[in-house]
Parts: structure tokens; C-alpha cells; sequence
């Protein structure tokens, strides 16, 4: 028998990567126009924020799927999930705020 | 008596309708019960009560000798119960082995491939569940269920859009979980593959429940035959 985050982890954080990724993508392209010559990165929102963002984005994205039933029925909770997507966000926004420092 | 689950006295109202005013679920370990009721009876609200998925305004749900206060389904889920509704047990997107293997490998209780055999979806094992027929997402979900080895399954309208020729295969695979000790717990219209199944009758009406007993005693029930069966099902066998 295995642990539930153990059994979430591994399917979750793949795409939990891409999500991040997109996510972030999206925020420099609307940072872009009003940088006004400067960095789009001095714009960045708090990695706090964006590390939760990811959870709930998360939790919407398990609902879209229609994997709701699967993860609960493998007695994998949301706060389980949430913290897959989130955990997923960190590397990067740690990175991210050491290259922006 | 022990009962493996219990939902008891819960009572449910959505907005102003109220569903629910006194009904019970007791899932009792080596027994097929199978609740009938007609639409809009609450059969399905009780299903969803004792598995955590509803909270009800009133009564509790109880596992052996826990009693919860707020039942949720990974809580339950992680105790032995597994959920069957009437769609979205298996994500569309992903291979149906795949799911398989998660519940092997959570619960390490069934082997994934001797479930998919015995549900006889074996070859269907590299499929997208997206591209599944009605009758082999079915089986392909009773196939989670056996892999998962639950001590109580409960099961909602199971019956509903299959073919009558795999009905006998859906019976027969609720007989041989509680025949393994697990306590089963179905829902439905298909009155005689239903009553074929059932050890035990309950019949959900008014916003309450009733034990019947046997498929025999609950065909002899005057108030069930005039509020459900109508005059014509004849008990089975």
C-alpha cells in the first residue's frame, strides 16, 4: 500500500509543470506592454502568489478532466492535489526570483 | 448487528425541497442490498450521503465503530469504500490500464490484470477510456472496483445502459465480491437483474426508507408491489 501523495505525484506534476509554465508565459506576454522600456520581470507577481495560483488552477483543471471521482475514490484529497500543483511551482519561482534579485 | 457502513436517520433539503426526512443505508459485509425507489425518491442523495460526497442536515454516517462527523470520500475511500456513480469513475484521458495500476498499486489488494480479465476487458487495457463503448466503460469500472478490493461498494444505477445479455455478467461479479466478503450496496430500475442480485431489498420512498428483506419478501410486500413494482414482477427463482 502506498501513500496517496505518492500515487498523485507522479501524474499530477508533469502537467502541473506545463500548467506553470503557460501560466507564466501568459503573465510576461501581459507584462510586456506596460514594462515601457523597463524589465516585464520587475512587473512579477509575488512567487507566493503564483505557487497558489497553480494549486487552484490546479484543483479547476482535476474538475475539467472529470477526475474528481478517480482521485477521491483513491483517497487522494484536494488538499492533496492542490499541493501536487503547487509543489510543481516551486523550483521555478525560486529560480525565477533568484534571477531576478 | 454489525454493519460495515452505515448512513443512519440522515435527512437532506435542497433549497426549499427536502429529499431526505429519516432515511438509512447499512451496507453489511457478504450481502448484495439493493435499493429501489422511483425518480426523484432520494436513492441517489443517500448514495452520495453515506460516501461523503453530500453532508446531510441531519443523522451520521458510521464505519464500523468510527462515526464521522464530516464523511468525505478520500477519507472514507482510504478505509476501504469505493463510489460507483452513474458516470465519471475513470478519467477520459487517460489509458484504462493506467488507472488500473494506480488503484494496484495504492491499495496493493488486487492485481489489476486479473480484474480486467475477470470484467472481460482485458484487451481494452491500452484504450483511451474517451473511446470505450457504454457496456465496456461498465465493466472497465467494475474492473477498478475489484482491482481496488473494497469491503463496501456501493454502486449506483450500474444497470443503467447496458445491454440485458451482460447483466447476468454484472450479477454475477456482485455476487462474487460478496461472496469475498465485500458489503454491496446497488441502485436501479432493472428490476429483475436487480432482484436476482439482492440479498436484501430497500425501498426508498417519501423521503424515507424501508427494510423488505429477502428479493421473495419484498415482492410479497402489498405497499412496495402498489408504490414501485407494479402488479406484474414475480420474485426470482
Amino acid at each position: 500500500m502506498r501513500s496517496s501523495i505518492s500515487i498523485a505525484a507522479p501524474v499530477i506534476i508533469p502537467r502541473a509543470l506545463v500548467l506553470w509554465g503557460l501560466t507564466r508565459l501568459l503573465l510576461l506576454l501581459a507584462a510586456l506592454p506596460l514594462a515601457d522600456g523597463g524589465s516585464p520581470g520587475a512587473l512579477s507577481p509575488p512567487a507566493i502568489g503564483i505557487v497558489l495560483l497553480i494549486g487552484l488552477v490546479g484543483l479547476v483543471d482535476v474538475l475539467a478532466r472529470r477526475e474528481r471521482m478517480l482521485w477521491a475514490n483513491l483517497g487522494v484529497t484536494p488538499g492533496v492535489l492542490l499541493a501536487c500543483y503547487a509543489a510543481a511551482a516551486v523550483p521555478g519561482e525560486a529560480v525565477i526570483a533568484l534571477v531576478l534579485r | 448487528m454489525t454493519y460495515a457502513l452505515v448512513a443512519d436517520c440522515v435527512s437532506k433539503a435542497f433549497g426549499h425541497r427536502r429529499v431526505l426526512s429519516s432515511a438509512s443505508l447499512r451496507a453489511k459485509r457478504g450481502e448484495v442490498r439493493a435499493i429501489f425507489g422511483r425518480n426523484g425518491e432520494g436513492k441517489s442523495t443517500l448514495l452520495k450521503i453515506a460516501t461523503g460526497l453530500l453532508q446531510p442536515d441531519a443523522g451520521t454516517v458510521r464505519m464500523g465503530d468510527t462515526v464521522f462527523t464530516r464523511a468525505s470520500l478520500p477519507m472514507l475511500a482510504a478505509r476501504g469504500v469505493f463510489y460507483l456513480p452513474d458516470h465519471d469513475v475513470l478519467a477520459p484521458v487517460y489509458r484504462l490500464g493506467m488507472q488500473l495500476g494506480l488503484f494496484e498499486r495504492r491499495f496493493g489488494q488486487g492485481r489489476a490484470i486479473d480484474a480486467a480479465r475477470l470484467a472481460g476487458i482485458d484487451h481494452l487495457l491500452d484504450r483511451r477510456v474517451v473511446s470505450l463503448s457504454g457496456g465496456e466503460l461498465r465493466r472497465a469500472e467494475l474492473a477498478l472496483a475489484i482491482t481496488r478490493s473494497p469491503t463496501v461498494l456501493i454502486a449506483d444505477e450500474p444497470y443503467r445502459g447496458i445491454a440485458p445479455v451482460d447483466h447476468d455478467r454484472l450479477t454475477t461479479l456482485f455476487r462474487t465480491m460478496a461472496a469475498g466478503g465485500c458489503a454491496v450496496v446497488v441502485t436501479g430500475h432493472e428490476v429483475p437483474s436487480l432482484l436476482a442480485a439482492a440479498d436484501h431489498v430497500t425501498w426508498c420512498t417519501s423521503g424515507t426508507t424501508y427494510e423488505l428483506g429477502s428479493a421473495s419478501a419484498a415482492c410479497a410486500h402489498d405497499g412496495f408491489r402498489r408504490g414501485y413494482l407494479g402488479p406484474t414482477v414475480r420474485a426470482p427463482g
